[in-house]
């Protein structure tokens, strides 16, 4: 087309264009960055049981929405300011009629509309799951409107802020690193002076918030208008012109007077003085982070400043290719590499220390040294992958904003994967955040040695292709880098997954131990029948899955969800020890009261009656749970066992009836009041199940005994065999078929699970211990599972009632 | 004949150094100005404060008629400017730069721009990233000259165009001189600026040597090499008659550049008995511009130049 025909732009337009052209790029990294985070946050929060940690992670996806307008102030500033600094086009454009006024507000109109609208796509997630009922965020009018105008504030503050702090500095990635650190230190300092804590807490942090904006948005646009004004020719530290020629300094004479330093120093003296600032800032930023929270995200800001410190290992070469001059001098790439990366590892450590260790020390060290020494490898494996993978970037990439946008999505997107592949790999996620956090540490750890090697011999490999090629063409060389990279934790998961199941010991007896294994082998492939009180609690041992071998691919471990008896052991333990301390504390009460003959006792037991009736008679009718039903189950438990000892056997009926009665007042309330009265229902029904047969035959026989159980739920059972099911129809789907007799397994074909032995490995054994969990989670879930628990023995011995 | 710029007693320093020194003069409209100086001299100083990047310790610039200090934006409108390094996004094409800068200017400026970048031989849909050093310092000079500015200024604009380019480039500066309209530029290339400028000026270490149209330049200062038979007798007294501007000496032959040199004078020094082998000839611009940048007596050298200087300067004393 001829230029004639093209119509030429308006100033408005032509600015506005050219600002949305150099920030569309972070736009779109920061928007599937965050969209990919809250659909894994969402796949995670429908697998997750627990309500509490389920709602946390819903309210993650609020938090990504949020965090979006801070990451786009970041980024907008790098490339409309320092970018345009870095790159020199600057200078062209303040050379260009257009006044300072319009070029800053162009700017800032992209930065400010250009986030408002990236962000409603963030708020697609979080609103579909509000509408969809899953989740209630927590709708103040006042909170709202408090957290959308301070989020809205904060963004302001960093956009003038990095825009400030890239007027002022050449270096991008130091300028807005600074930026950041002085806003931690300005929010510190404002924050420690409490000068507005007036209203509420937070108000402190609004009163500096508000100090900042205002005097930042003074400096900056001040400074922006000198900027504009003087062009590309200073920097904020040497405002000078070019030096003219003249005769050599004395300084100058002693340099030339020392002898020619060694490669190496020349090299490891440049590395250290690369980007010597951007460190620092990172480094005194973390510390600002640790001593303004108090939580885990003094940890996330350690991650973060290792991977800009990474970033920082090629950047000063990167920026106007100043590489070219050591590669004209014949240096060799893994000696560039090791020199830069030799140079930023202290800095690495120390942030480690401030950043991610001190603030953490406390719970460290409440733990034992296993405990500490764990915690230490997480920190260093994490630190150790975040420093590798920020080299990498900032070796691909010449921008260095580009590069940290890159490495931090990169993280997100290879940290999802491999957590939407435990989602994928289980079907559903059930576990709790503690032991998800826990299988992930552990395929950290496992997985840092094989990650490291790849990215060491990547840099080293790319370093080559980055020193001899132009920058067009390196893409090409390191986009295997990609694939290799998503797919390093995905592999290293299913690989050594399987180390991450936990074996769970043999609690019981030994004896029964024969007698319960084989009951397993008879029910190894009875995984669809209805659950019966036997099956759900016969305990097996989880072997790891090495001593499995004989067994053709682990077939039976589906049937290991068995190892209830991991849970049933812990009851049993503490209702023993539960019951004990109670009637205990019934006999000490009746000697106080002066009951130091049994027929006393009786008597004060009898005169009790009435009251407990009274009790009853109140508890239903009142609408509120009594917060002293549990003593009362276990105490009248007590009574009802001491009256049958002392002879009075319908006085130990009538107990008995209401401590049914009391029982089922509790079932009938919320599920808080069940788990509220676990231990003292544990506590009746074990008493129940001591009496001896001749008690048995007081009270009126075994049907009458039966009578005394509390009815059963069935929507509990209803769940298990639908969970059995639903199981049985996965293993269907993963690996196929297993015939009725359990001998002969047809494995369908093609189907990957069985192409890798380690996959299937991990996937028998989560499958097998999905049951276990879906089983224990409905202790948590489902009204009377736990009375199911106590009173199975019961049922075994009395009958249904 | 009006001023297009007009500089006044600039000073100006970057701390404690002078990088401008009480620099004075005027460019008439319609000229090709050249403006010389070795690296570090203060030209493009001396331009950033034309375009109003610099606030001056002492004098004045006006550019246009206008003060750059305080109307920056109207000397914009009014001047093209290349700079040394010509920072262009990288990520534009050829095309999308015209377009981007069309905005700021009047209408034509993209017609214009078409046609630059045509004779130029420029892919309209190559990136800037992807061009050559010499392409990308086209498609400056394409931007600059786009909107027909009444003044344009150049910081070494033919740095990396190709001999053919800088022919049809250099030409053009001519067109446009002769059309009325100024250009000037600043420059290492000078023998090329001696077939364009009119004027030319010689900045050296902050100072302003000389200043004037270069055919008058040229036809008023000369160089007249002579040797001495008997170095212990003086000088003749002609050389008094004329100004030195630069005088180098190799033992008893000496290399003036002198200013007021007339045929009579050079009959003279012919005739006189002590001196044998008197040329006088026009200098270039390249030997006008070594004589006023160069030091003043010959630097000390090996091969003994120096001693011999130093004893033909103690016998001119003597």
């Amino acid at each position: 087309m001829e230029f004639s025909q093209i119509t030429k732009p308006s100033l408005w337009g032509a600015l506005v264009w050219k600002d949305f052209q150099q920030v569309k790029q972070t736009f779109a990294a920061v928007l599937i960055g965050l969209f990919f985070a809250q659909l894994v946050l969402m796949v995670a929060a429908n697998g997750t049981v627990e309500e509490f940690t389920k709602q946390g992670f819903l309210q993650g996806t609020i938090i990504c929405a949020s965090i979006a307008p801070i990451l786009l102030a970041i980024g907008c500033s790098g490339m409309l300011v320092g970018q345009e600094r870095q790159s020199g086009t600057w200078a062209w454009s303040s050379s260009l009629p257009v006044a300072w006024q319009t070029a800053l507000l162009s700017k800032l109109s992209i930065s400010l509309l250009g986030t408002l609208v990236a962000t409603i796509p963030l708020t697609i997630v979080p609103l579909a799951l509000w509408y969809g009922g899953q989740f209630t965020p927590k709708v103040d009018s006042i909170a709202t409107v408090y957290s959308f105008g301070l989020s809205f504030l904060v963004f302001l503050e960093v956009t003038v802020f990095c825009y400030l702090t890239t007027l002022l500095m050449r270096e991008t990635l130091t300028a807005l690193a600074a930026a950041g650190m002085g806003l931690l230190a300005l929010h510190l300092i404002l924050g420690l002076t409490d000068i507005g804590d007036l209203w509420r807490v937070e108000f402190s942090f609004v009163y500096a918030l508000i100090i900042n904006l205002v005097v930042g948005t003074i400096v900056m646009v001040a400074t922006f208008a000198w900027r504009w004004r003087i062009g590309q020719q200073a920097t904020f530290f040497s405002p000078r012109g070019s030096i003219a020629i003249g005769p050599p300094s004395k300084m100058a004479f002693l340099v030339f007077a020392q002898p020619a330093p060694s490669e190496w120093r020349v090299m490891l003296s440049h590395s250290f003085a690369n980007s010597f600032w951007l460190r620092g800032c990172c480094l005194v930023g973390c510390v600002l982070v640790t001593l303004m929270t108090n939580d885990g995200s003094a940890s996330l800001a350690g991650v973060i400043a290792i991977l800009i410190l990474g970033v920082s290992v090629f950047d000063g070469d990167q920026t106007l290719n100043r590489f070219r001059f050591l590669a004209d001098r014949g240096i060799t790439p893994w000696k560039l590499a090791v020199s830069r990366m030799i140079m930023v590892l202290p800095w690495v450590i120390l942030v480690m220390l401030f950043g991610m260790i001190a603030p953490n020390l406390p719970n460290i060290l409440k733990g034992s040294v296993q405990e500490l020494v764990w915690g230490l490898l997480v920190v260093a494996s994490t630190g150790t992958l975040a420093f590798l993978v920020g080299a990498l970037a900032s070796l691909c990439f010449r921008k260095s904003v580009v590069a940290i946008t890159v490495a931090m999505v990169g993280s997100i997107v290879a940290v999802a994967a491999t957590v939407l592949f435990f989602a994928a790999i289980e079907s559903s996620m059930s576990y709790a955040v503690p032991q998800l956090t826990m299988k992930l540490s552990k395929l950290l750890v496992l997985g840092v040695p094989f990650s490291v090697l790849v990215l060491v011999v990547s840099i080293l490999l790319l370093c080559r292709q980055w020193i001899v090629l132009e920058s067009v063409k390196l893409a090409r060389h390191f986009a295997w880098i990609v694939p290799v990279a998503l797919l390093l934790p995905v592999t290293i998961a299913s690989t050594f997954g399987f180390l991450t199941v936990p074996v769970v010991k043999w609690q019981g007896d030994k004896t029964d131990r024969s007698v319960y294994q084989d009951a397993y082998r008879q029910m190894r492939n009875a995984d669809t029948k209805p659950a019966s009180s036997a099956e759900a609690f016969v305990p097996i041992e989880m072997n790891p899955p090495w001593l499995d071998l004989s067994k053709p691919w682990l077939s039976s471990s589906i049937g290991n969800l068995r190892n209830l008896a991991y849970a049933r052991n812990g009851t049993f333990e503490q209702i023993a020890q539960t019951s004990t301390g109670v009637v205990n504390e019934i006999q000490e009460e009746l000697e106080l009261a002066g009951a130091d003959s049994s027929q006393l006792a009786m008597d004060v037991l009898k005169s009790r009656v009435p009251d407990i009736d009274e009790a009853i008679s109140k508890s239903q009718s009142s609408q509120y749970f009594d917060p002293l039903l549990d003593n009362k189950i276990a105490r009248v438990a007590a009574m009802a066992t001491l009256a049958l000892r002392g002879n009075e056997p319908e006085l130990s009926l009538a107990l008995w009836k209401s401590n049914r009665e009391f029982q089922e007042m509790a079932a009938g309330a919320t599920d808080t009041s069940l788990l509220r009265t676990y231990a003292s229902r544990s506590v009746s029904m074990f008493l129940l199940n001591q009496l001896s047969d001749s008690e048995v035959e007081k009270l009126g026989g075994r049907e009458v005994v039966a009578s005394l159980i509390p009815s059963e739920c069935d929507e509990r059972a209803a769940t298990i065999s639908e969970t059995r099911s639903t199981v049985s129809m996965q293993r269907l789907v993963v690996w196929g078929y297993t015939n009725q007799d359990g001998t002969t397994v047809n494995y369908p074909q093609w189907n990957i699970v069985n192409l890798y032995p380690p996959l299937r490995w991990f996937a028998e054994r989560e499958l097998a211990l999905e049951l276990d969990r879906v089983l224990q989670i409905n202790s948590a879930l489902y009204k009377n599972y736990i009375t199911y628990i106590v009173r199975a023995p019961l049922v075994a011995r009395f009958g249904e009632p | 004949m009006s001023e297009m710029i007009r500089v006044n007693n600039v000073c100006k320093r970057f701390g404690k150094r002078t990088v401008l020194k009480n620099v004075s003069f005027q460019v008439p409209s319609g000229v090709v100005f050249a403006l010389l100086g070795e690296n570090g001299a203060g030209k493009s100083t001396l331009i950033k404060s034309m375009l109003g990047y610099n606030k001056l310790d002492s004098g004045n610039i006006a550019v246009c008629g206008l003060d750059p200090v305080n109307q920056p934006l109207e000397i914009r409108r009014k001047v093209g400017y290349v700079s040394d390094a010509p920072g262009l996004y990288e990520w534009m094409t050829v095309a999308q730069a015209g377009w981007y800068a069309s905005g700021f200017y009047p209408q034509g400026f993209l017609k214009t721009y078409g046609e630059r970048i045509s004779d130029f031989q420029l892919p309209h849909d190559a990136k800037i990233r992807d061009l050559s050093k010499g392409m990308r310092a086209k498609v400056a000079l394409s931007l600059a000259m786009a909107f027909d500015p009444e003044l344009l200024i150049l910081d070494e604009p033919t740095s990396g165009l190709d001999p053919l380019v800088r022919r049809s480039f250099l030409e053009s500066m001519i067109d446009r001189a002769a059309a009325g309209q100024t250009v000037f530029l600043s420059s290492h290339q000078i023998q090329e600026v001696e077939r364009v400028a009119d004027w030319v000026a010689i900045l050296h270490q902050g100072s302003l040597q000389i200043v004037a149209p270069l055919e008058e330049l040229k036809s008023s200062i000369s160089i007249l090499d002579f040797s001495q038979r008997d170095p212990l007798l003086a000088m003749p007294a002609e050389l008094d008659q004329v100004e030195v501007l630069h005088k180098l000496q190799v033992g008893r032959s000496f290399h003036l550049m002198v200013r007021g040199l007339t045929p009579e004078i050079v009959s003279s020094l012919s005739q006189n008995a002590n001196l044998f082998e008197v040329k006088s000839i026009r200098p270039n611009l390249e030997e006008l511009y070594l004589g006023f940048t160069q030091p003043f007596e010959p630097r000390l050298s090996d091969d003994g130049l120096g001693q011999l200087s130093k004893n033909a300067k103690n016998s001119e004393v003597a």
